[in-house]
């Protein structure tokens, strides 16, 4: 097999564990699966599109997985690999991952999200409505729309916009709460909270939005945040842990004022 | 509505101590008063090192440290009085941090009713994911040494009241495993205070990308210093018939 770069590579033969589940009620399983030819510069879900192909010639269902972009951009990639929320591989969604990552031989176990708050669909593909309720619980800012107001018309301090975007990256896609030991949702609300509190724009509803999405987030079901830090590390945008900080901060500036 | 949006209304209504951040204040809060304690507690028994006749007079540093302690706040007060004021502060700062952290853990282990099949984890630090366990160790280890020293209930020492500098040596003065039980408890406690400070931060929100690094010097630096100086007391009355003698 030949890369783009015209180098010639090895296939690999790979083992998969894949968790396999009908529907929301059907309890599900982990099902094994080769794949013995997989090229190295293959992504990890074409790698999956491979496999489909063959269980759907052999007259078999399909392995369900969510994806749409497969650029990293979109957030709706989120599979759990050996462990791992997108894979071995940081600052990556698993549709950037690619099978050069691994050797020839491993075994690779495929699992969906877990947490209480994000129910399987399918296989592998999850529901993680939770996550859109919080931002419609006060994540955006209430502005009559018209024409797009003048570029600088609103000065805002360069750290203050690095900030927002740093937080502003995040793409919603869940791996903060799959590979969190307590299914915490804090780096997710924390990345929300800080985009629009580092700016002008999100300083009339701070605290009102605070405390929303905050409830919400707890009314979702969602753990609570021990500081352990592997959101973080899981996180494909690599947000930090400070966002969190912020979220306390800011629920604690909310009540204050509330009083 | 849906039920979530219920939930939700109902926790934004009631405030600040509803939600899991606000909770998780109190946790620090506690936590931290017990670090200052945890601190003060080992200042005052590094006194063993003054021996017998710390003062000149005949009797060891350590019990006169322990009389004072008794003395606070007389003649404003009766004897013991602050002490016992003190006790209950501390006690019920431990049961609301107990009570909090038993409430928030449930609910974390239901937050995820499905566990993963392979789990990894990419940068955790050992600290973390032992703040359970190691809570838990220092509980048993704190009833194991009230009934030690303050009780005077363990049948492995004739406990003396008064006398704090004679049970610590009973105890401890050539019994290794005494030691080593102290010792394990002092460890748990270390990487506790570690975590406990790195939380902490991030709980009362003071933590900053830019802070990241000092604030985990400080975590290390205060743990390091309470686990040096219990473990100089331990190893001190185990080796030393008559410590500063
Ligand atoms: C001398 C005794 C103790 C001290 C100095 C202490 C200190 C602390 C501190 C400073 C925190 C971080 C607070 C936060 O950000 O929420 C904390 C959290 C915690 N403590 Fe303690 N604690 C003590 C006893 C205990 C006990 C007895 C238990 C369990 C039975 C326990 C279990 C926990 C847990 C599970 C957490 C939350 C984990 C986290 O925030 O990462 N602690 N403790
Ligand atoms: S498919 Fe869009 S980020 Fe992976």
């Amino acid at each position: 097999m030949s890369g783009a770069d015209g180098q010639v590579r090895a296939a690999m033969r790979l083992t998969l564990k894949v968790w396999r589940q009908a529907d929301r009620k059907t309890p599900g399983r982990m099902v094994t699966y080769e794949a013995p030819n997989v090229s190295p510069d293959m992504s990890f879900l074409e790698m999956l599109d491979v496999v489909n192909e063959d269980l759907i010639l052999g007259g078999d269902d399909p392995i369900a997985f969510d994806h749409d972009c497969r650029e990293g951009i979109c957030g709706s990639c989120d599979l759990m690999v050996n462990g791992y929320a997108h894979g071995p591989r940081r600052g990556t969604t698993v549709c950037q991952l690619h099978m050069r990552e691994f050797a020839d031989g491993d075994t690779i176990f495929i699992e969906p999200w877990r947490a209480g708050s994000f129910p399987v669909i399918k296989d592998l593909v999850v529901d993680r409505g939770a996550l859109d309720r919080i931002v419609a619980a006060g994540g955006f800012i209430s502005v009559p729309t018209g024409s797009p107001p003048d570029g600088n018309a609103i000065p805002v301090p360069k750290d203050d916009v690095d900030r927002a975007m740093d937080a502003a990256a995040c793409i919603g896609c869940g791996a903060c709460v799959a590979a969190c030991p307590n299914a915490s949702a804090s780096l997710f609300t924390g990345s929300k909270l800080t985009h629009l509190a580092s700016l002008p724009q999100g300083q009339p509803e701070r605290d009102r939005r605070t405390m929303a999405m905050v409830a919400q987030m707890d009314a979702e079901g969602f753990g609570s945040c021990t500081n352990i830090g592997e959101c973080s590390a899981a996180c494909p945008k690599e947000i930090p842990m400070d966002v969190i900080a912020q979220m306390n901060a800011d629920v604690r500036r909310a009540s204050r004022r509330a009083r | 509505m849906t039920a979530t949006a219920v939930r939700a209304r109902g926790a934004r209504q009631r405030g600040l101590w509803a939600t899991t951040v606000g909770k998780k204040l109190l946790v620090a809060v506690t936590g931290l008063g017990w670090i200052g304690f945890v601190f003060v507690h080992m200042i005052g028994n590094l006194k063993l090192f003054m021996g017998p006749e710390g003062h000149g007079d005949s009797r060891p540093a350590l019990n006169v440290y322990g009389e004072w302690l008794r003395d606070l706040g007389t003649p404003a007060l009766p004897h013991s009085v602050l002490l016992w004021l003190l006790r209950f502060g501390l006690l019920t700062t431990f049961v609301v941090h107990v009570v909090l952290v038993a409430a928030l853990s449930w609910r974390n282990r239901a937050a995820r009713p499905q566990r993963y099949a392979k789990t990894a984890h990419v940068q955790a630090n050992p600290a973390s994911l032992m703040m359970k366990w190691g809570g838990v160790t220092i509980l048993a280890f704190l009833l194991f040494h009230l009934a030690h020293f303050t009780w005077g209930v363990s049948p492995d020492i004739e406990f003396r009241r008064g006398d704090p500098y004679g049970n610590v040596l009973q105890a401890f003065y050539h019994r290794p495993w005494m030691g080593a039980i102290y010792l394990v408890a002092m460890i748990a406690l270390a990487g506790h205070i570690y975590h406990g400070i790195y939380s902490t931060a991030q709980t009362l929100g003071i933590n900053r990308a830019r802070r990241e690094q000092l604030i985990r010097r400080i975590a290390t630096g205060t743990a390091a210093l309470i686990l040096g100086g219990n473990v100089l007391i331990i190893v001190g009355a185990t080796l030393i018939k008559n410590p500063g003698y």
